[in-house]
């Protein structure tokens, strides 16, 4: 278990070190933060200044390596744009953030997976057929014209809820909506495929055959084992919990991180930048970890699996 | 947080709820503001978010200058904290301070807070980041001192003639801030996102890329302000905002595109106002280019548009072809008879024959909707140019860095052009003179222009600056093209139709006692 | 003689009813090759070029709405041709979304399959590229792409191609981790099959139907990340045209001129739909196990 660990926690650190690798590169050599943020009618000197006082007349590499130097010593750096901390400026959006996924994937789980479940139990009957359409219904409008057209709706012409912003929490209806309907249709379906492939397998054919009741199967046997796919995506939902939602939040005029993300990429800001990939790739990595773990948990078979490349 | 949000909540109600708040004693309405953004570097500093028609919707509802813009009629400079001012010579002006200005913060306003102002401290000094400095430098390029006569006088003192000091004056990096709030806070980063002045609002609260309050400061010498509360919202979504708007939910949607103009009014409870601005979107040339060495193929391109029909589409007809790149309130300096290169097809085939252009291909690089209708309009250029043979490939970049990348052929691309005064020098020698941002960036220099723009500077006669500002616009717009003037751009807000606001030909949204008559 | 037929229909057996296709899945299979036609003669088809503009006639509602059969689904903020356009840009969303689904889900499985059968540090490897998949924002990824390379379709189409990857990987090794377990693989082996055969003839037909789902499923989020690029001005670039791109910049006008926006999303909904019908349906047939 302690190999498993470590192997895990070095896996982890080599993620985090690629990741920010690879954002230093593309922001670094694909966008001036100087031209971007002072604009081209600046004085050039203001700009020169600019490029000095943040190291960007450097050699990229030399940027690069004081960089990871100053991250190592917990140093993350300021905003290019308003100096100010990094971190802080990212945790102090996190709070907003979540106030909108959590909810939108307690949604998501809440209604995708029970409906999945029972379309695959009633199997090509009418609930099955009505909940697959819902399902595709629900991922295959692009989420800022189902924002838009709920706002329009709800918004502008019964004037049930507010069209944006962070007022109350009724500001937050209308955001978790268009964020979990398309995340619930893709859960139902996984769960039920995941769930018509556990029903055909021979052990629960046996089980049945044994007279064990069906509600029984079901419960011991069939969704255990079908929320392997599942627990997966959802697996994958919460990673992306603090990376927020980029188009649903600009839609909604929403203060999250997943528009600070689009400001600060627009911008170069790099600090901003890296502050939020560092803790995307946590909650990404601590997610997966928690999934690994699951498996085990739900599969016995697959219980040892994890740990197979520490010998 | 949670109290914050609370709190925000309260507001939040206070807002929807019918305009004019049950406050107890105070009746005047407050509003919420719709922006597509706050400011671009989230600080209220001026000598930051230069060259910024973003902050300027709010800026100067807080900082005043010294000398003031007419905002209800053509932005001609009126008293503002200086009620008059005179010239002593050709290097100083004097200025006489409005007295019983109350400040922000209680104080009133003396000569101290004015010398402060433009002191090391806040725009010269080695504590101010290097940045600000240089913008500083490029406002005030030689400015020596501000004496301080007496407690109600001032002068102005440059260090070589310039006859554009009091333009200059009332142009952004000439607000006055209080020295007392400036030195409390400390460094000029702590009051990075602090804005102690005069103006008629108080800068409340600002929440980065979020929301900006402002409270009414009900001491402003030129009348309480008409309303208690102005919150801007930062909304990015244009839909987002007119939806927004219709709702009730905001009373002010600003940088509403012109196309939706009709949509909000057939809401007869809502109007669209605003109009023309200091600003005209122009093509910036790179003459390095090889098919673009030849100033003909250039004249070609800008005699290809057909300015006018971009204005009538895209433009709902309220924009307008200008007379090139010079505005009305030039006053004199104002080169009557001077217009863009007419839309002629014909004259653009035989320029390009004459020039022996075969094809080659030019790239344009734009962005995608940094300015309003950028796509749209880019379209509609390439369309008009291949008409004529020009074999113009659009390229959209992601920023400025790589829309001036050196690296791969840059030939046209998109700019605008704001003049901070009313003098060339803060437009056509600013952008395209020696120390331009187009010169900087190796697209475009010319001798002549290099050194007219050095005369025009240190000139102080009229008659004679006009003429160097007319050959300017001969070399600039014909003779060896540096850019092309599409259009002047207008901005346009849209409002409940009851409210009495009077939208003023710039972006600011004047909600002072002027501003806003009942 | 119908009569004579009709008995021997009455009592079909049960291979032969799961084997009958059923309306939907036929409708779903017309509407992908009328959508697949347009793909290949896009260019014959469309009445107009997609640049081709006129400014006299911005706006101009579809037909039986107002406007005319010159250009029978309107005209857009430039006067041009929304038909054509439309054609245009499902010729360019299906190749970018066949192209990408495609390329995700074989390198996806091929990643998932070596993770399964090397284990130890190739294992890790993988593990560790999905992690960084997953950790990185596709804004990033997409605007690496467009600021290196500029507006390349193809390597925009490979760009989109590593969305999803991962998921691929991480349900291919699981479950061929779990097959490797069962009986009928670790039987296979002992027999003398090469690995490679192995999993291309036995793990993969007994995941397939997990993966087709995936497939049908990530066939659409590739349209609709398209899209949603388009929004942040990241996806498609003028002059091309998708349908992503259209939707982007016809959200301006919902309430305007709707048609902009609503018949490319149409399209991109009615084939969500029939890909999604098509997948479960074919998901049943190549299920061995489901009775």
């Amino acid at each position: 278990m302690i190999g498993f660990l470590g192997l895990r926690l070095l896996r982890a650190a080599l993620t985090i070190v690629l990741v920010v690798s690879f954002a230093f590169i593309v922001l670094r050599l694909s966008g001036d933060p100087a031209m971007t943020i002072m604009s081209p009618e600046a004085p050039p000197e203001a700009i020169a200044a600019f490029r000095t006082a943040w190291g960007l007349d450097r050699p990229v590499w030399e940027q690069y390596f004081s960089y990871f130097g100053a991250i190592l010593q917990g140093e993350l750096g300021q905003s290019m744009r308003d100096g100010r901390p990094a971190m802080a400026v990212v945790l102090e959006r996190i709070p907003a953030t979540l106030m909108l996924t959590i909810p939108a994937l307690i949604v998501k789980v809440g209604i995708g997976v029970p409906a999945g479940v029972f379309a695959a139990l009633y199997r090509n009957s009418w609930i099955d057929r009505l909940v697959m359409a819902l399902a595709v219904a629900g991922f295959t409008v692009p989420s800022f014209v189902l924002g838009l057209i709920l706002v329009l709706i709800f918004a502008v012409s019964l004037g049930w809820l507010p069209s944006g912003g962070q007022d109350s929490w009724r500001n937050i209806i209308l955001p978790v909506i268009t964020m979990s309907l398309g995340g619930a249709g893709v859960l139902a379906r996984f769960t039920r495929s995941a769930m018509l492939e556990v029903l055909g397998q021979p052990y629960i054919r046996t089980a049945t055959a044994k007279g064990v009741p069906w509600a029984a199967v079901v419960r011991g046997h069939a969704l255990p084992n079908a929320a392997i796919p599942t627990v997966t995506i959802v697996g994958f939902m919460v990673g992306t919990l603090i990376a927020g939602a980029v188009v649903v939040e600009s839609v909604f005029s929403w203060p999250g991180v997943g528009r600070l993300l689009v400001v600060a990429v627009a911008n170069r800001d790099l600090a901003i930048v890296q502050c939020i990939l560092l803790l995307v790739a946590v909650t990404m990595v601590t997610a997966n970890f928690i999934v690994d773990l699951l498996y085990g948990v739900l599969d016995p078979r697959l219980r040892g699996t994890a740990s197979t490349g520490a010998h | 947080m949670t109290q914050i949000t609370r709190r925000l909540a309260l507001t939040g109600i206070a807002a929807t709820l019918p305009r004019f708040a049950i406050g107890q004693s105070d009746q005047r309405p407050s509003i919420t503001v719709a922006v597509q953004k706050i400011a671009n570097t989230n600080t209220t500093d001026p000598m930051r978010e230069q060259s910024s028609n973003v902050s300027e919707r709010w800026l100067g509802s807080i900082l005043e200058n010294l000398i003031g813009r007419n905002q209800q009629g053509q932005l001609e400079r009126v008293p503002a904290l200086a009620t008059s001012w005179r010239r002593i010579d050709a290097t100083t002006v004097e200025l006489s301070l409005r007295p019983n200005v109350v400040l922000h913060n209680g104080d009133m306003l003396n000569a101290e807070d004015v010398a402060f102002s433009f002191g090391s401290e806040r725009m010269f000094g080695a504590d101010v980041p290097t940045d600000v400095r240089a913008v500083a430098k490029r406002y005030w390029p030689a400015l020596e001192r501000i004496d301080i006569v007496d407690r109600a006088t001032i002068r102005v003192v440059n260090s070589k003639p310039d006859v554009t000091l009091e333009g200059r004056l009332s142009a952004g990096g000439g607000q006055i801030v209080s020295r007392r709030s400036w030195q409390e806070a400390g460094s000029w980063q702590a009051n990075a996102r602090l804005a102690t002045g005069s103006g008629p609002y108080l800068l409340s609260s600002f929440k980065p890329d979020s929301e900006m309050v402002l409270e009414a400061h009900d001491q402003y010498w030129g009348g309480r302000p008409p309303l208690r509360r102005i919150r801007l919202l930062e909304v990015p979504e244009q839909a987002s905002r007119i939806a927004g708007l219709r709702a009730g939910e905001y009373q002010f949607a600003c940088d509403i595109s012109p196309d939706q103009i009709g949509e909000i009014e057939r809401d007869p409870k809502l109007a669209v106002k605003g109009g023309l601005v200091l600003n005209h979107r122009i093509l910036a040339f790179d003459k390095q280019h090889p098919a673009l060495v030849d100033p003909r193929v250039r004249l070609a391109m800008a005699h290809a548009i057909d300015g006018q029909a971009i204005v009538d589409s895209v433009w709902a007809g309220r924009a307008k072809v200008p007379a090139g790149l010079q505005w009305p309130f030039y006053g004199p300096m104002f080169v009557e008879g001077w217009t863009v290169p007419k839309f002629d097809p014909v004259l653009a085939q035989n320029l390009l024959r004459a020039a022996g252009y075969k094809g080659e291909v030019i790239t344009y690089r734009a962005r995608n909707n940094y300015y309003t209708a950028e796509i749209a309009t880019a379209q509609i250029l390439v369309e008009m140019w291949r008409a004529v043979g020009l074999n113009v490939q659009l390229e959209v970049k992601e920023n400025w860095g790589q829309v001036l990348d050196k690296a791969g052929p840059r030939g046209v691309r998109d700019w605008s052009n704001s003049p901070t005064f009313d003098d060339p020098i803060s437009s056509i020698v600013n952008q395209h003179g020696p120390n331009g941002a187009q010169a900087g960036n190796g697209e475009w220099s010319n001798t002549e222009m290099n050194t007219l723009s050095a005369a025009l500077e240190s000139g102080t006669d009229i008659a004679e600056r006009k003429r160097i500002f007319a050959r300017m616009l001969q070399i600039c717009e014909r003779d060896d093209p540096a850019y092309v003037v599409l259009h002047q751009n207008a901005t346009f807000t849209g409002l409940r139709r009851d409210l009495p606001w009077q939208a003023p030909p710039s972006f600011f949204l004047d909600f002072g006692p002027k501003g806003w008559r009942a | 003689m119908s009569d004579l037929v009709l008995p021997a229909r009455a009592q079909p057996n049960s291979a032969a009813r799961r084997r009958r296709m059923p309306i939907a899945v036929a409708i779903a299979i017309t509407w992908l090759a009328a959508v697949l036609f347009v793909a290949i003669f896009a260019d014959w088809l469309r009445p107009f070029g997609i640049t081709a503009l006129d400014l006299r006639a911005r706006l101009t509602p579809p037909v039986g709405f107002g406007g005319s059969w010159a250009h029978a689904l309107g005209t857009d903020e430039l006067g041009r041709d929304v038909l054509s356009r439309l054609l245009v840009s499902i010729q360019m969303s299906l190749r970018i979304a066949f192209g990408a689904t495609i390329i995700a889900a074989v390198f996806g499985t091929t990643m998932g399959f070596l993770a399964a059968h090397f284990r130890g540090w190739v294992e890790q490897i993988v593990l560790m590229l999905i992690d960084f998949q997953a950790s990185m924002p596709f804004l990033i990824l997409a605007l690496s792409v467009l600021a290196f390379f500029g507006n390349s379709l193809l390597l925009f189409t490979c760009l989109l191609g590593l969305y999803g990857w991962e998921r691929y990987a991480r349900i291919s090794r699981g479950l061929a981790i779990a097959a490797n377990a069962q009986g009928y693989a670790a039987a296979i082996r002992q027999l003398g099959a090469k690995p490679m055969r192995i999993y291309l003839g036995h793990v993969l037909p007994n995941i397939a139907s997990t993966l087709i789902v995936s497939a049908t499923l990530s066939f659409p989020e590739v349209v609709l990340l398209e899209s949603g690029l388009s929004f942040l001005g990241l996806g498609v670039q003028p002059p091309m045209t998708s349908l992503g791109n259209m939707v982007g910049y016809g959200r301006e006008y919902l309430t305007r001129a709707p048609w902009i926006l609503l018949t490319p999303s149409t399209v991109i909904v009615l084939t969500t739909l029939a890909v999604s019908l098509l997948g479960d349906w074919l998901r049943d047939r190549l299920d061995p196990t489901l009775g």
